[in-house]
């Protein structure tokens, strides 16, 4: 038997409620699970992802030590005597370099890295770079029901600790969050809060200096001590990310994928599949595991996203799995509008006008039907003067062939047997494909969980397994600011989610369509204003392009359940998924109202039915605007537009105490239900039992 | 679960003429000390205007300037009156000619002397409402609360300040009587520049039916209150919006101030403004301080400074009391002492009202331009 810590990445989530939490999904689109306070797993799928007071549930992600035919060791197996966790998570994003889309990917090159394309640091002007790091340091459990938290007053003495100082906005980092074992000595690991404080005004998706917030990555380590006294240690990752909004719909390229991609390319998983640097044509796809999920997943874009130009390509317009000569034509013409992958490390030798990434139609600017994905790529924001371009999405090259397999007819379409193995065919454990499936693969930019580096064969071990630069000894003086893992050599903590827009809400609220260029191969946007004060705007025309609308929506369906009072519209309305956050700052503070994107009739598989759930409708006011309020001509009084947005609280323009009229409430109250010395009193005491509580 | 609680002294009210009084006791005695706050804190607190005078009574309750941070107290920049005349007069040249006045942020002023009660070792139970009062034959009152998620329970003290505020339905209920000089009333609301940023001033404006007054609150924002006899608001509903924003218009330079601005709430607050004198002193083991005992009129900048004072006066009583007749002696002495402060008060406010020529037949300024005595 041969144990391993899994998943290999683990994805935990941010969530605003104090108390709850919920366990991480264990399959691709799954919905996540029920747990009790220990993270003791319940059985049962979430259905509820915000608590009674409207605030988003944590996710923890559970740690499990198996073997391939799924045996798990835990302190209630027969031979175990103790098992010990340390885990230990930091955010970089402050110290690293701004997020300037592809620049520093040195997939692309030795001349993008960070140097040559003089990529500015976050917080240039703070000399001492270490402070920006928020470390909390490692955490060690061990045993049942044993709990730490990431915060400054429960690190160890000796560790160089780091916390960000109170932000004049926003709301003061604490903690990254906590850690617990579950009954059986099984580790959870639960996110931060979504706290993000800074003091510059927020401006663009990258975020802004003088801001953190509490997204981290970093090591597991696992000892398992048997009872005849021999040690096992295991190791794997976790990020934390943030909501995952749309649990249900999967992205097509999801970090799955981008993983599955470098182990097929660079990590030899399969050579049948893939040897001596090229795809084997020889190779045979099956339906059911390589084609049939991209399908799948392209069907569901609709519930959060307007792309009627792919609805033919999740309709029967013929049978997808038959493999037969006769069906070659229908296939290759489905495949065929499917954009051509590029390799970073030869597409700048390739001219601009034939680089497939940059082309929307099947004859690049001319042609009749978007190609697919049609999402926006890795960089449809800046010019190729100074990065990479990468204007419209692309398969990972391992789906593209994967595709062009079942193209060509070199497919089977027989169903997998069920297994009772932990492990698929690649030999990949179907927990570590669980939990990084929900994540977004592609396009990276930067992404919602984590980025581009993910593309990066360095980074990894193992196929699916981040490269330790410890090797699982830890970091005992501290974590570099400035090291880059791209360069080899292993990652830290921190490392796979410092190039993330800081704080994420920024990234959040901007990035979710892009007007794309689909002329220019090598500019995405112009100069609108002057050179002392650009406004760079993209160039037309431009194409409407979604990022990664499973992890942040955009166009959603209002539900039949909520008061129609309080959302102010119809049910089965197509709606804006932000209306009424309106800006930055809004969503830095008012991102838990939004909703979550739920399938109502999950009896039946087949007819889907995705409406927008759990928003914080009562947040938000509504106005119909006439728009001769707009034009100032009486005659157009005729059409409203309507408003939504969060009624200007007088109390946060006057609170320069920031929040300590509720800081102060709070400890009150706290101190309130506390017992309270006191002799009885010549009065009869108060029933209790009578109150409602919470 | 609280079943019952009690201490010495229990300060119904956490404004600063409550907190001053807890603090107060707590620098001095070592008596326990529990104030009862009926809100969450949370409500909107509009700034005002003091004389540098409270600067020695802080450092009295050993809290110096300094320990409310900068932003607290800003030095009014400058302010103008159009009282009495169509021509701006510096306020400080009617009103206070011999002091600098300060703008006071009072959520972070309020909050601070609070928090301060609580590390020094008071007790605060918050969105705890005082119901019924008893007083037991041994002269301790058992007042009964009520906590939202608590629920009901009782509080047993040997002393009972009143710190509830203007409306002070506590020294009603005990036998105290109130004399109601006049029922002024402030309508306000504020207003959210839309471009420019607002002058750091503050503006007073008189008409007919009262006076309005402004402070900016930050760049962005000012307070805007109109304060007349609450009869005349009632009449011309200058507490719904149109009304008021209608009378606004009429005014010549209150309403210039804000042209470039926009309201930020659609609700009009209104609070009392009114001056009253409370007659409390047969009343065992009981004291009102700041609004409870006596209520100014905000022309005269006089509310919190009396509010801390008094609460010191208190405190000391409190501290020195021997026995019951000798808490009833200086009893007596402080509301003797509060008659003299408020008759030097109504010779003020005549005199500030008595400024303002223009309209000395309108029934609110004829009213404040008598000559009239506190009758004791």
């Amino acid at each position: 038997m041969n144990y391993s810590l899994h998943p290999s990445v683990g994805v935990a989530r941010l969530g605003n409620s104090e108390g709850q939490f919920y366990l991480a999904p264990d399959q691709i689109g799954g919905l996540p699970f029920e747990a009790d306070e220990w993270g003791n797993k319940i059985d049962s799928p979430v259905n509820q992802f915000k608590d009674q007071e409207g605030r988003i549930r944590r996710q923890g992600q559970p740690f499990k030590i198996i073997d391939e035919d799924n045996n798990e060791l835990t302190l209630a197996s027969d031979n175990v005597k103790a098992v010990t966790w340390t885990v230990h998570i930091a955010n970089k994003k402050a110290a690293w370099y701004e997020f300037n889309e592809l620049q520093g990917n040195l997939l692309f090159g030795e001349e993008n890295s960070y140097s040559n394309r003089r990529t500015p640091w976050r917080n240039a002007s703070e000399t001492n770079r270490r402070s920006l790091i928020i470390d909390p340091g490692p955490r060690t459990i061990t045993g049942a029901n044993a709990k730490a938290i990431f915060d400054e007053a429960s690190a160890s003495n000796n560790y160089p600790v780091s916390f960000p100082p109170k932000p004049c906005q926003g709301t003061e980092i604490k903690s990254l969050g906590n850690i617990i074992t579950d009954n059986e000595g099984r580790l959870v690991v639960i996110g931060g809060y979504g706290n993000a404080g800074g003091n510059e005004p927020l401006e663009s998706y990258g975020g802004a200096d003088s801001w953190h917030d509490d997204i981290a990555d970093g090591t597991v380590y696992c000892t398992i001590t048997f009872n005849d006294g021999q040690e096992l240690k295991l190791s794997a990752w976790v990020i934390v990310g943030s909501p995952d909004f749309a649990p249900e719909i999967v992205n097509i390229s999801n970090l799955s994928d981008t993983m599955f991609d470098v182990a097929i390319r660079e990590q030899n998983l399969c050579a049948e599949m893939y040897s001596n640097g090229e795809f084997q044509p020889s190779y045979q796809a099956n339906y059911y595991r390589d084609i049939e999920p991209i399908i799948q997943r392209i069907s569901r874009y609709q519930w959060v996203s307007n792309v009627q130009s792919m609805s033919a390509f999740v309709s029967n317009i013929f049978d997808f799995k038959d493999n037969t000569e006769e069906n070659q034509a229908n296939r290759s013409a489905y495949f065929n509008y499917f954009r051509k992958p590029v390799n970073p490390a030869t597409v700048q030798q390739t001219p601009p006008i034939e680089q497939t990434n940059q082309q929307l139609f099947e004859h690049g600017i001319e042609g009749h039907l978007p190609l697919m994905p049609v999402n926006s790529g890795s960089n449809s924001v800046s010019n190729a003067e100074d990065n990479i371009v990468d204007k419209f999405l692309t398969l990972t090259q391992t789906q593209y062939f994967l595709l062009s397999q079942w193209a060509s007819g070199s497919f089977s379409n027989e169903k997998p047997l069920p297994t009772t193995s932990a492990q698929d065919s690649f030999g990949v454990f179907h927990a570590d494909q669980g939990s990084v499936g929900n994540c977004v693969g592609l396009p990276m930019c930067p992404g919602i969980e984590v980025t581009w580096s993910m593309q990066n064969p360095v980074i990894y071990a193992a196929p699916y397994v981040i490269k330790d630069q410890s090797i699982g000894s830890g970091f005992p003086n501290g974590l570099d600011p400035e090291r880059d893992e791209c360069e080899g050599g292993g990652c830290q903590p921190g490392d796979l989610t410092k190039r993330m827009a800081c704080p994420w809400q920024a990234d959040f609220f901007n990035c979710t369509i892009q007007n794309v260029n689909f002329t220019d191969p090598t500019v995405n946007k112009v100069n609108e204003g002057t050179a002392e004060e650009p406004s760079m705007v993209p160039l037309a025309p431009t194409y409407y392009s979604y990022w990664w609308p499973p992890q942040s929506p955009w166009d959603v369906l209002t539900n039949q359940v909520d008061d129609q009072s309080a959302t102010h519209l119809p049910a089965g309305q197509q709606v804006n998924y932000a209306r009424g956050i309106n800006s930055f700052v809004q969503m830095v503070e008012h991102w838990p109202a939004l909703g979550f994107i739920r399938n109502q009739n999950t009896s039946e598989p087949n007819f889907p039915f995705f409406t927008e759930s759990e928003r914080n409708h009562q947040l938000f006011a509504y106005k119909d605007v006439p728009v001769s309020d707009i034009t100032g001509n009486p005659q157009d009084n005729g059409t409203d537009i309507p408003v939504f947005y969060i009624p200007d609280d007088v109390k946060s323009h006057l609170s320069s105490g920031c929040s300590k009229a509720k800081a102060l409430l709070k400890s009150m109250e706290e101190k309130m239900s506390a017992p309270i010395t006191a002799k009885p009193a010549g009065r009869a005491v108060p029933r209790s039992g009578t109150r409602t509580r919470r | 679960m609280i079943h019952a609680h009690e201490c010495d002294v229990l300060v119904v009210g956490a404004g600063p003429a409550g907190a001053s009084t807890a603090l107060n006791l707590l620098n001095h005695t070592k008596l326990s000390v529990t104030l009862v706050e009926s809100s969450d804190l949370q409500r909107l607190r509009v700034g005002e205007s003091v004389s540098e005078s409270i600067f020695p009574i802080l450092d009295y309750l050993r809290l110096p300037k300094s320990h409310f941070g900068t932003g607290c107290f800003t030095p009014t920049q400058g302010n103008s009156a159009f009282w009495g005349s169509d021509k701006s007069a510096n306020r400080h040249a009617i009103f206070a000619p011999d002091r600098a006045t300060f703008q006071v942020n009072r959520e972070v002023f309020d909050l601070t002397l609070l928090e301060t009660v609580l590390n020094r070792g008071g007790t605060v139970f918050p969105r705890t409402k005082h119901k019924a009062v008893t007083q037991l034959q041994d002269g301790r009152y058992v007042v009964e609360v009520n906590h939202p998620e608590h629920g009901k329970f009782a509080i047993t003290c040997n002393y009972l300040v009143d710190a509830s505020g203007r409306n002070s339905s506590l020294s009603k209920s005990l036998g105290a009587s109130v004399t109601q000089h006049d029922r002024l009333t402030g309508v306000g609301a504020f207003y959210k520049s839309d471009s420019t940023s607002f002058e750091q001033i503050q503006l007073i404006e008189s008409d007919e039916y009262g006076w309005w007054y402004s402070a900016a609150l930050s760049d962005q924002m000012v307070v805007v209150t109109y304060f007349s006899d609450f009869e005349s608001i009632s009449k011309m509903k200058l507490n719904r919006q149109s009304q008021w924003q209608q009378h606004l218009k009429h005014s010549k330079y209150m309403s210039k101030r804000v042209e470039r601005a926009h309201f930020i709430d659609d609700n009009l607050w209104i609070r009392p403004a009114g001056t009253h004198f409370n007659q409390f002193s047969h009343i065992k083991n009981y004291l009102p301080v700041g609004d409870a005992a006596c209520a100014f009129d905000p022309i005269s900048s006089m509310g919190l400074g009396f509010a801390m004072t008094s609460g010191c006066q208190v405190a000391t009583i409190i501290g020195n009391a021997t026995s019951p007749a000798n808490f009833n002696e200086n009893s007596h002495i402080y509301q003797q002492d509060l008659a003299r402060q408020f008759e030097e008060y109504l010779g003020f406010k005549q005199h500030f009202y008595h400024k303002e020529q223009r309209w000395s037949d309108a029934p609110f300024w004829a009213k404040r331009q008598q000559h009239v005595h506190q009758v004791a």
